[in-house]
């Protein structure tokens, strides 16, 4: 490709004798045509969380946050849902973060290129490209039936981990590849083993990395309604054990809003939810900002 | 807690102070690698278990109505046990090229804007935002186009408003960020000097765009489209939401569509005996179309290598 | 299996609130649904395409339709549909050409509910057979309740139980 970008040099000289007041000008429409489009997307984010705020809102009280619902959620709060969310979640962290950054690590640290490792990468990508909706229908097959979990924080959770793994590993690949190959050789050259160095120097300077793709992964989690409705349940009772069934925020939003049960509950439900993987995210973006500006230096 | 004279606890040993004390580390050694290697293979164990419990539900009625037939057939009526996926297939397709037509313009229109033409600082900070939208749940993409875009098709059109133009706009603004921020990486891969060799011969910014850093980046920003595509095929609730799921091949943009996905998930509720295999078997259809997506996108990597292939990101909603 | 009949179910037709439309004949009825009658002008309301709303194959309500209802018929397969009562009641409330169907105890002010062959559905009418979309609803067991299953079994049957029921919009089974 690097020839054609030659040839497509040597054609920009060719307009360039032409009027250069007409090229300015083509110059700046383009900008503002792009810049358009960027309005255009930019407007979508604002109209989705405004049209949701400000419908919701004036619903989330602490008493919303905090009671349980009463009337199929007719009335009262969402409780369980938020418990039951954080449960789910937590559960599919606990379990994917290990896995994912383990897997990383063995392919960085412990594995040169070759058919393992092309193995390897090749389940953590593919998996990143199995929908949702798949994932629930094998959780319900495998850790609901299967496994006799039934619907539960326990088989939601594993699902949920499944479906984080891919983001886990390749974001932590990604951040244990920054770290300078020096940090490495010193530790090596200190007599340190190769795990000393793994668990000492390689992963507290990737760390950064690492929990941004666990943030990451953690967002797109709480807001998963296709895998978990199959595998979680849609109990509205406060759980007890991980053996129990939960209804997740997005669930909640989705019977109620779906079935016009109460839509101030609704969108008060949505407004906990959105407010929350926003702030997942832009706290992943913040990391993600700093942890760059480290890596310059590095 | 105890402490072992000889052979003690590795993650006892003291970096930090400069100083390692480091016995019976081989033994460890292997097996910590062995370990590793064990939670490595999760991934792909998990690809293979699902696929085999997939197809395992989901064969027993391609068999029973003949694969050709499954996939072909043009009627899905459960109640006379006649199950043909054609129109949720045509309906995947209709609903994701209609997403990618709106989307695709768009998003690569940001990411140009965003990585060649705004002030790197402000092209950092809107493109952080333009990924927000990747954290918005579908199903509140799915709510507020229910109850936004659904009613003003309705009074524009007079049709019931479910359809593939709803759920394509919807569909289209999911799978922006996703594109926007591949084709952003892609594009800032694109190494300078290409940018400088147009300005020296004195061509303007938009003529470096055009002619040199967008076809450098083509490879990249197809990826993201594929991704895009990959996105938009699997999207369940939102579309399950906004497309009206009338098991017929769309003729119109105005038509209910029903896809694969929501076929699924609409279904699954009270299917039981034949039925819920058939969603299964549904579910096998739309796995078969996600792999070829995936050879499709590997086969395109492994041309666009020449440009940060090896670092771009894999999974659209974490398109960092 | 043992069936117990805990209550009976009326299925309303029901279209927007603002449709001049009253009822049908059970005729009308099924040639909408299966795709045959497509204009709210053949049955007497305004000159506009009739959207039809269903549930999806395999639910109880759409299943006791096609029998009450539909006869040897399908509904059309380019009806809308969607996958609860609840939402085909939003669906038909915010769209002033649509019908559908759900069931009796949900029907509310933003949509109508349509006399089929001259009969409005409600309690009385389905209790004395005059409306005739009506469906049990059962309790199922393996055998003879006993222990907690028959304690529950017995208060969904006793008069509170009933009245419960009644006010979820039910009719009661005794």
């Amino acid at each position: 490709m690097g020839g054609a970008g030659h040839e497509t040099v040597a054609r920009a000289r060719e307009p360039a004798r032409r009027d250069i007041g007409m090229l300015k000008r083509t110059d700046r429409i383009a900008f503002w045509v792009f810049a358009a489009a960027t309005a255009v997307a930019l407007s979508f984010l604002v109209f989705i969380i405004s049209f949701v705020f400000v419908r919701g809102i004036p619903r989330v009280t602490w008493s919303f946050l905090t009671e349980r619902p009463r009337d199929m959620g007719r009335a009262g709060g969402i409780l369980p849902s938020i418990v039951g969310t954080i449960a789910l979640t937590g559960l599919a962290l606990l379990i994917g973060t290990p896995l994912g950054v383990a897997t990383a690590v063995y392919l960085t640290e412990y594995t040169r290129e070759g058919m393992s490792s092309r193995v390897i990468r090749f389940g953590a990508e593919s998996l990143a490209g199995v929908p949702s909706i798949i994932f629930g229908l094998f959780g319900f097959l495998f850790f609901v039936i299967f496994l006799g979990f039934g619907w539960s924080i326990l088989s939601g959770g594993l699902t949920l981990a499944l479906m984080i793994l891919p983001t886990i590993i390749r974001t932590s690949e990604e951040a244990i590849r920054a770290v300078p190959r020096e940090y490495r050789e010193i530790s090596l050259s200190l007599g340190a083993s190769r795990w000393q160095t793994v668990v000492h120097v390689v992963l507290p300077a990737a760390l950064p990395g690492v929990i941004t793709g666990v943030m990451l992964s953690l967002g797109r989690a709480v807001g998963e309604t296709a895998a978990v409705i199959f595998t979680a349940g849609s109990s509205l009772r406060l759980p007890g054990s991980i053996m129990d069934p939960v209804r997740t925020l997005p669930v909640h939003f989705y019977v109620l809003a779906r079935e016009g049960i109460s839509m101030a509950n609704a969108y008060g439900t949505a407004t906990v939810l959105l407010a929350t993987v926003l702030l997942i995210e832009i706290a992943a973006n913040i990391l993600i900002a700093r942890f760059s500006g480290h890596a310059g230096r590095g | 807690m105890s402490y072992r004279k000889e052979g003690s606890p590795f993650w006892r040993t003291t970096v930090s102070s400069g100083r390692v004390r480091s016995q019976g580390r081989t033994a460890n050694e292997r097996v910590v690698e062995r370990v590793l290697f064990c939670c490595a293979l999760t991934a792909v164990s998990a690809l293979a278990l699902i696929t085999a419990f997939i197809f395992a539900e989901g064969m027993p009625e391609l068999g029973r109505t003949g694969p050709a037939r499954f996939v072909f057939g043009t009627t899905w009526s459960p109640s006379r046990g006649m199950f043909g996926v054609l129109p949720m297939i045509a309906g995947s397709v209709a609903v994701t090229l209609a997403a990618l037509l709106m989307g695709v313009p768009v998003a690569v229109a940001c990411a140009v804007f965003l990585a060649e033409m705004a002030p790197p600082r402000a092209g950092v900070l809107l493109k952080a935002l333009v990924e927000l939208l990747s954290a918005v749940p579908s199903v509140v993409y799915g709510f507020v186009g229910l109850t936004t875009l659904v009613p003003l098709i309705r009074e524009w059109t007079g049709a019931p408003g479910f359809s593939v133009l709803a759920a394509s706009v919807v569909l289209a603004i999911m799978v922006m960020p996703t594109i926007t921020s591949v084709s952003y990486e892609s594009l800032k891969a694109v190494p300078g000097s290409y940018r400088d060799g147009v300005a020296a011969l004195g061509g303007t910014r938009w003529q470096a765009i055009r002619m040199v850093v967008l076809p450098a980046a083509r490879s990249g920003i197809v990826a993201g489209i594929i991704l895009g595509i990959g996105r938009c095929l699997g999207e369940t609730m939102a579309v399950l939401m906004v497309a009206g799921n009338a098991p017929v091949i769309p003729t119109s943009l105005l038509s209910p569509v029903r896809t694969l996905t929501s076929g699924i998930a609409l279904e699954m509720g009270y299917a039981s005996g034949r039925h819920r295999e058939a969603l299964f078997g549904t579910a096998v259809v739309l796995f078969a179309m996600i792999a070829a997506l995936n050879l499709l996108t590997r086969y395109v990597a492994s041309k666009g290598a020449v440009f940060g292939g090896r670092r771009r990101p894999r999974d659209g909603s974490a398109g960092a | 299996m043992l069936p117990i009949l805990i209550a009976t179910d009326a299925i309303a037709v029901i279209v927007h609130a603002t449709n001049p439309v009253e009822g049908l004949s059970s005729d009308m009825l099924r040639d909408i649904f299966a795709g045959r009658m497509s204009r709210w002008s053949s049955v007497g309301g305004l000159d506009l395409p009739i959207h039809v709303v269903s549930r999806e194959e395999g639910s109880g309500t759409r299943s006791s339709f096609d029998e009450l209802v539909m006869g040897g018929t399908s509904v059309t397969s380019s009806a809308v549909v969607q996958d609860s009562n609840g939402s085909i009641l939003e669906t038909v409330a915010s769209d002033p050409q649509a019908v559908g169907y759900v069931s009796f105890g949900l029907v509310d002010l933003r949509v109508k509910a349509l006399a089929v062959d001259g009969v409005k559905p409600g309690p009385a009418s389905a209790r004395d057979g005059t409306y005739g979309i009506v469906r049990p609803f059962l309790f199922v067991t393996r055998e003879q309740p006993t222990g907690i299953v028959k304690e529950f079994v017995d208060f969904v049957v006793s008069e509170r139980g009933q009245s419960i029921l009644e006010d979820n919009g039910l009719i009661r089974a005794r």
